[in-house]
């Protein structure tokens, strides 16, 4: 009569299965806020950030476990600000994320019957957006993600770059974000 | 002479992102040199007023959404709780390339649950489907199969390291017309009455492979499933061979592109998939009972052995495609579709929500209508399904 093998093959690799799945949930669990948050910050729309913010972990998921990246956090966050560059770049959503922007919280000092501090603050975050979308690539991406909190080092990891090269970067990154600004806010008027 | 700072181990300075000893040392020059202190004040100031416009992009947290409810939603969108592998494969056969699911289907149905009566006279067994029949099935054995990719995997190896494909089906290939995909096909190919989409209409060669079961490995994953029965000495090199004719996807507002991606349920909402095939053509040696053979996979099901006994001798096996149900996931009802017998099968709802999928047999072929979508859906479909 056989007897049930309680170490096979089959039981390890659903083992290997599970824990990956518990691993992958952990990660998410982690990251989830602060990559909704970047990407809230880039679009605007909160629904729309969700979707992007799926999308990027949706992405880390379907990496096969072979391939999966060892700076987890990195990827996501690089994955991330890459779908939202990529998303206010858009054309045709441009004009739907100043809209949308009124539904973000204006912040502490708001009231939400200013409706000319509002209009201004509405104001202020799409010309953010414009200077941004207006930039290269990855100065952008650069400065988002600082401006997310990240460290030297976190963005260094995630850009697949040298930690002592982000100073510099970083300087070169602010310095044409304000110039984009100012152009961009000078031609708006 | 002495070194100036540069531009970016200021801006390290000021993002306090340096070394404790390199931070001195520059600290310690800035103190002495009024053209690096120049500098700063006006990397500093720059910086402030960057700090202070991207301080417009300020994010109330409180707004984030938990992170425990959107690993649901994140699930839920992306049709990740699977539980029955079969069952998936007939309602996403959204792709061109649903129907080689489709015949995939059919073969593991045939292998876990075909018996092929053994003919007097040591005919060759034959099966060919003239009808279906629906099986309901508790599924938690079939969890222990779904969940764990190795044991699949092992199952298919049962028949895959002794595969030897005797005609190849070639890549699909997408035709203008049902009447261009009936040529190629070799039956007449029909597509669904009154739709406004025009079908993306794919045929697939006809194929055939061989394989001989190896009786150990088969014993040892029936093991692993719990079961106590003891295939056949007589199985050990049984050689099956199957012939599966072409068949045509004829689908309406699918999404294209690589037919591998994992197509999740929004891209999905409003694709109709009609797929059809010629009842594909199994052998086996008259030497194997695989009656007995069906028996055990019924008991893998979850019946007991004398359920399976009692259901084998309700099913003309020769001609009968028999598919398993799930009764946590899925209903079924008996329905009249193209002038036949058929069933709509229906996944219950989740947060991916519901699928339908409408399959029958008509004049030797095997047909399937899926899509998003209820019970009641599926039965509005079946109702007013007409196929030209």
């Amino acid at each position: 009569m056989a007897t049930r093998n309680l170490d096979s093959p089959w039981r390890r690799a659903r083992e290997r299965d599970l824990a990956r799945q518990a691993q992958f949930e952990a990660v998410f669990q982690e990251h989830w806020p602060r990559i909704y948050a970047i990407l809230a910050r880039l679009v605007g729309d909160r629904d729309h950030a969700e979707d992007l913010a799926l999308e990027t972990f949706w992405r880390l998921y379907t990496l096969a476990p072979q391939k999966g990246p060892q700076n987890v956090a990195g990827w996501l966050y690089r994955v991330a600000t890459n779908l939202g560059l990529n998303a206010l770049r858009a054309e045709k959503r441009r004009r739907q994320y100043e809209d949308a922007a009124m539904r973000l919280d204006p912040g502490p000092t708001a009231s939400s019957n200013d409706p000319h501090h509002a209009a201004v603050r509405q104001d202020e975050v799409s010309a953010v957006r414009r200077a941004l979308a207006a930039m290269r690539q990855p100065q952008a991406e650069l400065l988002m993600l600082r401006h997310a909190g990240l460290s030297y080092r976190e963005v260094a990891d995630a850009l697949g770059l040298a930690p002592n090269s982000i100073g510099p970067l970083l300087a070169r990154a602010e310095r044409d974000f304000e110039e984009a600004y100012l152009r961009l806010e000078k031609e708006w008027r | 002479m002495t070194m100036h700072a540069s531009e970016g181990q200021i801006q390290a300075l000021l993002d306090e992102e340096m070394e404790t000893g390199e931070r001195n040392t520059l600290l310690q020059h800035i103190a002495g040199c009024s053209d690096c202190q120049n500098r700063k004040a006006a990397l500093s100031a720059r910086r402030e007023r960057v700090h202070g416009v991207l301080g417009a992009f300020d994010y109330d947290a409180s707004l984030t959404p938990l992170p425990r409810a959107a690993l649901a939603r994140f699930r839920g969108k992306n049709d990740l709780d699977q539980k029955e592998p079969i069952m998936k494969r007939i309602f996403t056969r959204q792709s061109r390339w649903a129907w080689t699911l489709a015949a995939l289907v059919l073969l593991v149905c045939l292998f876990s649950l075909e018996p092929v009566r053994v003919w007097a006279g040591g005919l060759l067994g034959i099966f060919r489907i003239q009808q279906i029949a629906v099986l309901p099935i508790d599924t938690n054995n079939l969890n222990g199969v779904s969940s764990n990719s190795a044991l699949a995997q092992e199952m298919s190896r049962i028949f895959s390291d002794s595969t030897k494909v005797t005609k190849e089906p070639g890549k699909p290939q997408t035709v203008a017309s049902t009447a261009e995909a009936s040529q190629k096909a070799g039956f007449k190919v029909r597509a669904l009455a009154g739709q406004t989409a025009a079908p993306r209409i794919s045929v697939q060669g006809a194929s055939a492979f061989e394989f001989t079961v190896n009786r150990a490995r088969a014993q040892q994953v029936l093991t692993e499933l719990g079961s106590k029965y003891q295939l056949p000495a007589a199985l050990d090199g049984a050689r099956i061979s199957v012939s599966i004719p072409a068949g045509v996807a004829v689908e309406y507002n699918c999404p294209t592109g690589d037919p591998q991606t994992i197509r999740r349920p929004a891209d999905l909402r409003n694709c109709v998939s009609l797929l059809q095939i010629p009842s594909p053509t199994v052998t086996t040696p008259p030497e194997v009972d695989v009656q007995t053979l069906a028996v055990a996979g019924l008991e893998m099901t979850g019946m007991s052995a004398a359920e399976a006994q009692n259901f084998t001798k309700t099913i003309d096996w020769t001609s009968t495609l028999v598919i398993p149900v799930p009764r946590s996931t899925a209903t079924y009802q008996e329905i009249q579709v193209d002038g036949v017998k058929g069933y709509v099968l229906n996944t219950t709802p989740n947060e991916s929500g519901p699928r339908y999928a409408i399959v029958w047999v008509k004049d030797g072929i095997v047909y399937s209508v899926s899509g998003l979508g209820d019970q009641a859906k599926g039965l509005g479909v079946a109702a007013s399904l007409k196929l030209e």
